[in-house]
C-alpha cells in the first residue's frame, strides 16, 4: 500500500513537471493576433485577410502611412491623359515562392479576377473604376477592357475617367494573385479554391500551413525582392474573444494584437502598459463614432432634433470621465485635420438649448427611440448610458438594445432601423468619408444630399491636396450643420506590443488615424527580435 | 433486443426529420442573414445589390423551398458548404471533431471519476464535516458561471502563476508534443470539469443514499459480508442506474463542444464553430451542426436505455 501510494506520489509530480516546463518557443518567431471569424478566407471575398495579401501575395505598389507610393511589384509608373491611363512597369527577376516568374499576366489575371462576375467576388467595386467594367459585369464584355498587358513587364490601364489618386486610392487595394496557379481554376470555383488556405505568393513570407481555428504559420523568404526579412517565422494566431488575445499577449504567446477590431479596451490600457515589456499604444483617429438616425421616418428628418441630440450630449465629459481622457470630441465626419475648416460649430454641452430645439421641432416626449448597437464590450456600455441619461435630460426616451452584427445590419437595410450606435475605421483619404453620407447605400439609412454627392464626385477627381481642399472643407461644413449622423468622438483603438519585437510598434505609433484594410507598407522585413 | 433497437431506429427517423424542420425555421427566423452578416461599412452597398447577392445565394427564396432543396443534399449524403468559407459542412465538423472530443472525453471522464467517489464519500460519511465541505463546494462548483472560472483560472495559472498557456491546443509551428497538447488542455479542461464534478458527486450521493436505507443491504450485512462487499457489490450497483442517465445524457455534450469555454480559450472545437456559423447566419453550417447533434443525442439515448439492462437485470426490452 505504501509503496502505491509512493508510485502514485511520483507519478503526479512528473505529471506536473511535464505540464509546467514541457515546450519551450522558438526563437525568431513573431506572432500576431488575428480575428478567428477572418479564418483564411480568399481575398476575393473579404478584406479581413488583407494582412495575407501583404506579407505573402503582396499588391504593384502599396501606401506609406504619410501617404507616398511605396513600389512593390512595379518598380515605377507613368500616369496619362491626366491620370486617365496609367502604365505601370514591373519589377524584373521577381519569382513566386514556387520559383515560377512573375509577369505581367499574373497582374492583368488578378484584376480580372475582382471584375469577373462569374467569380462574384464581393469587392468587384475596387476595380470599378476600369474601363470595362461595367460591361464585364453586365456580361457583354469577356475580360476587363482597361487592363493590358504590353509585354512581360509592363501593365497599361486605361480607366473610365481620368483619377489622378487612382493609384494610391485604388489600385493599392489590389493583392496579386499567381496566374499559372489560378488560370485554369473555373471562375465560380476560384474564392472557394483550396490556394486561399495555402497561398503563393511573392511577398516577404512563405506560406508555411493553416491550422483550423489555430494559426497561420508563415515563413521567411529568402529571395523576397525587398531582401529577406530578419525574422524567420511569422504565425497569425486566432481569437475569438478579445480578453483570451489581451490576455494572450500579457502572456507572451503574442507579440502584437489584432487592429481590426476592439481587442483592448481603453479600461485595460493603464494596467495593460504597466507591464514589463508591453507598450500599448493607442490609435486616436478613426472615423467618428455617431448615432445613426433613419432618415426614413419623418422625425428625424427635422435637423433641429438631430442638433439637439449633439448639444444634449455631455462629449467632452464622457470622454473625460469613460475614456480615461483618451480621445477628442467630432464635430464633422472627416478625421484628418486638412479636410477640416475652421469656424465649425463645436456643439458646446447646452441642455437648455437642446430641449429648445426639440421643443420647436415638436418632438414628441413620449416617443420612445430604439437605439441599437453591436459593440458588446462594457465600455460601450457605459458610453450608452451616459448618452441615455443625457437625452432623457433632455426629454428624449432612449431604450438601449444590443444585437449581434448580422441583425444590426438587417435593420439596416430593412429600414427597420430607429437608430444605432456605429463608427469605423477611416482610411487614408477623405473621399472613403462617402461610405457615410453618400446617396443610396444601406449605410447611409436614407440620407440624400446630392450637393455632397456632387463634392465627393469632383474632390475625388483633383489630386493636389491643395486644390481639393475646398470641396472637403464643404462637406465638412455641411456634416457639421446638418449632423446627418451625430458624429460624437473619433473611434480610438487600443493596440498592445511586445517590445522585445523592434518593427511593430514603431510602426504603428508613427499614425493615430486608423486606417485598417488598406495595404499599408510596413517594412516587415525590417522588423526584428531583440 | 434487436427488435427494441430497430424499432427505436426506425421511430428517429420522423423525429430527425422534424428536428431539421424545427431547426431550418428557427435559422430562417434569426434576424438577418449570411449577407447582412458580410456588410461591411467599409464597403457601403445599396438594397438593389443586397437583393442581387441574395438572389445569387438562393436566400431569396422562401424557406420551405430552401429548405426542400437543403434536405435533398442530405438525403444524398451532401450537407452542403458554407455560405461563409465555402468550406465543406462535412469537412468542417470533421476537421473541429477531434479537438472537441479530446477536451470533452477528458473532461468528462475526469468529472465522472472525482465526481464519483467524493459522492460516495459524502454519502457514506453523511451529515460528516467532509460531507458538509463537499456539498458546499459543490454548490458553488454548480453555481459559478464558466465563463468567469475561465478568466480567472487564465489569470491565475498563466498571468499571475505563469505555469500554464492561455489559449489554443498547441504553440504554433513547432511539431505536436503531447506534453504541450496536456498544458494547453489543462485550464480549459478544468473549466469544464469544476461543474461536471460538481454535479456527478450530487447525483452519486443522493443516488446511493436512497439505496442505503434499504432492507436487502441489512440482509446482505446480516449474511456476514464485509462493509466493502456491501458497498461495492449490493448498493453502488443499484445505485448506478440513475448515474447512468445522467451520464447518458451528457454524451450529446461530448460532440456538441462547449461554445464558451471553446471561445475563451480558442480552443478549436464544434462550440467555437458553431457559434462563429450562427453569428454569420452560416445555413448550412448551422443545420449540418444541428443534424450531427440531433443524431448523437438519439443514438446516446438508445444506447442509455440499453445500458439500463447491462446494469439493472430485472429490465428487459422487447
Amino acid at each position: 500500500m505504501q509503496i502505491k501510494k509512493w508510485v502514485l506520489t511520483l507519478m503526479l509530480v512528473a505529471l506536473s513537471t511535464v505540464l509546467v516546463f514541457a515546450a519551450g518557443d522558438r526563437e525568431n518567431t513573431y506572432s500576431e493576433g488575428w480575428l478567428s471569424a477572418c479564418a483564411c478566407d480568399s481575398s476575393l471575398t473579404t478584406t479581413c485577410t488583407h494582412r495575407l495579401d501583404m506579407t505573402v501575395n503582396q499588391p504593384l505598389v502599396a501606401i506609406t502611412w504619410k501617404g507616398d507610393l511605396q513600389p512593390l511589384l512595379a518598380e515605377s509608373w507613368e500616369m496619362q491623359e491626366g491620370g486617365k491611363v496609367w502604365i505601370l512597369h514591373l519589377r524584373q527577376g521577381v519569382k513566386w515562392h514556387d520559383g515560377e516568374p512573375f509577369t505581367a499576366k499574373d497582374a492583368v489575371f488578378s484584376f480580372n479576377a475582382y471584375a469577373n462576375p462569374k467569380v462574384g467576388s464581393r469587392w468587384s467595386t475596387k476595380v470599378a473604376d476600369i474601363l470595362g467594367y461595367d460591361e464585364f459585369q453586365s456580361g457583354t464584355a469577356d475580360s476587363l477592357v482597361g487592363v493590358q498587358a504590353l509585354d512581360d513587364k509592363t501593365v497599361r490601364f486605361e480607366l473610365k475617367d481620368a483619377i489622378p489618386l487612382w493609384l494610391k486610392l485604388k489600385q493599392t487595394y489590389i493583392p496579386i494573385f499567381p496566374e499559372h496557379i489560378l488560370g485554369d481554376v473555373a471562375p465560380e470555383k476560384l474564392v472557394s479554391d483550396p490556394y486561399w488556405s495555402h497561398r503563393i505568393g511573392t511577398g516577404p513570407f512563405k506560406w508555411v500551413k493553416y491550422v483550423d481555428g489555430q494559426y497561420i504559420e508563415l515563413g521567411r523568404n529568402e529571395d523576397y525582392f525587398l531582401g529577406a526579412p530578419k525574422i524567420e517565422h511569422l504565425i497569425y494566431r486566432f481569437y475569438s474573444a478579445g480578453a483570451t488575445q489581451a490576455a494572450a499577449l500579457e502572456n507572451g504567446e503574442i507579440d502584437t494584437t489584432a487592429y481590426e477590431t476592439t481587442i483592448i479596451t481603453l479600461d485595460d490600457v493603464a494596467r495593460l502598459d504597466a507591464v514589463p515589456n508591453i507598450d500599448i499604444f493607442v490609435m486616436s483617429k478613426g472615423m467618428p463614432n455617431f448615432i445613426r438616425v433613419n432618415h426614413e421616418r419623418p422625425e428625424w428628418g427635422d435637423v433641429r432634433v438631430r442638433q439637439a441630440i449633439r448639444y444634449a450630449i455631455d462629449v467632452d465629459g464622457i470622454l473625460e470621465s469613460l475614456s480615461h481622457g483618451y480621445g477628442q470630441a467630432a464635430y464633422t465626419v472627416f478625421p484628418q485635420d486638412w479636410a477640416i475648416p475652421d469656424g465649425l460649430n463645436k456643439y458646446e454641452y447646452n441642455p437648455e438649448k437642446a430641449k429648445q430645439l426639440l421643443k420647436e421641432a415638436g418632438w414628441d416626449p413620449n416617443r420612445k427611440v430604439d437605439l441599437v448597437y453591436h459593440y458588446d464590450d462594457l465600455y460601450t456600455r457605459n458610453l450608452l448610458l451616459a448618452i441615455q441619461q443625457n437625452l432623457a435630460q433632455v426629454g428624449m426616451k432612449v431604450e438601449l438594445r444590443y444585437t449581434d452584427a448580422a441583425t444590426i445590419h438587417a435593420l439596416q437595410a430593412t429600414g427597420e432601423m430607429d437608430a444605432g450606435y456605429f463608427g469605423f475605421g477611416m482610411g487614408l483619404d477623405p473621399s472613403l468619408g462617402e461610405n457615410t453620407m453618400g446617396t443610396g447605400t444601406v449605410e447611409s439609412a436614407g440620407y440624400s444630399n446630392s450637393a455632397v454627392d456632387l463634392l465627393f464626385a469632383e474632390g475625388f477627381k483633383l489630386s493636389d491636396r491643395e486644390d481639393r481642399q475646398p470641396f472637403y472643407h464643404a462637406i465638412a461644413r455641411i456634416a457639421n450643420q446638418e449632423q446627418p449622423c451625430i458624429w460624437l468622438w473619433y473611434v480610438m483603438r487600443a493596440v498592445g506590443f511586445n517590445r522585445r519585437v523592434v518593427g511593430p510598434y514603431e510602426h504603428y505609433s508613427e499614425e493615430k488615424i486608423i486606417y485598417f484594410n488598406m495595404p499599408i507598407y510596413n517594412e516587415i522585413e525590417n522588423w526584428y527580435i531583440k | 433486443m434487436l427488435s427494441y433497437i430497430i424499432r427505436r431506429l426506425l421511430i428517429s427517423i420522423p423525429v430527425l426529420f422534424a428536428v431539421t424542420v424545427v431547426f431550418y425555421l428557427l435559422a430562417d427566423l434569426m434576424p438577418g442573414d449570411a449577407v447582412t452578416a458580410m456588410m461591411t461599412s467599409e464597403a457601403p452597398i445599396s438594397r438593389a445589390a443586397l437583393a442581387s447577392m441574395r438572389d445569387r445565394m438562393g436566400l431569396d427564396q422562401p424557406w420551405p423551398l430552401r429548405y426542400v432543396r437543403w434536405l435533398q443534399g442530405l438525403l444524398k449524403g451532401n450537407l452542403g458548404y458554407s455560405y461563409i468559407t465555402f468550406e465543406s459542412v462535412t469537412k468542417a465538423i470533421r476537421t473541429r471533431l477531434p479537438a472537441t472530443l479530446e477536451l470533452m472525453g477528458v473532461s468528462m471522464l475526469i468529472s465522472i471519476i472525482i465526481g464519483s467517489i467524493l459522492g460516495i464519500v459524502s454519502a457514506l460519511k453523511q451529515y460528516s464535516a467532509l460531507d458538509f465541505t463537499l456539498t458546499v463546494c459543490g454548490f458553488i462548483g454548480l453555481s459559478v458561471p464558466v465563463f468567469f472560472l475561465g478568466l480567472i483560472l487564465i489569470y491565475v495559472f498563466a498571468l499571475r502563476l505563469k505555469v500554464l498557456p492561455v489559449s489554443g491546443m498547441s504553440i504554433p509551428g513547432i511539431p505536436f508534443s503531447l506534453a504541450d497538447n496536456l498544458r494547453h488542455l489543462a485550464l480549459p479542461m478544468f473549466s469544464l470539469s469544476v461543474l461536471r464534478i460538481a454535479s456527478f458527486m450530487r447525483y452519486t450521493r443522493s443516488s446511493l443514499l436512497d439505496v442505503l436505507h434499504n432492507e436487502y443491504l441489512t440482509v446482505a450485512r446480516s449474511k456476514g459480508l464485509s462493509e466493502r462487499r456491501v458497498i461495492m457489490k449490493h448498493a453502488l450497483r443499484n445505485a448506478m442506474i440513475p448515474i447512468i442517465t445522467v451520464i447518458g445524457l451528457n454524451i450529446p455534450v461530448l460532440f456538441a463542444g462547449a461554445v464558451i469555454i471553446e471561445s475563451v480559450f480558442q480552443w478549436p472545437g464544434i462550440g467555437l464553430l458553431y457559434i462563429t456559423a450562427v453569428n454569420q447566419r452560416d445555413d448550412p453550417m448551422i443545420m449540418g451542426l444541428a443534424v450531427m447533434s440531433a443524431v448523437v443525442v438519439f443514438l446516446s439515448n438508445l444506447l442509455t436505455d440499453i445500458m439500463y439492462a447491462f446494469v439493472d437485470p430485472r429490465i428487459r426490452y422487447q
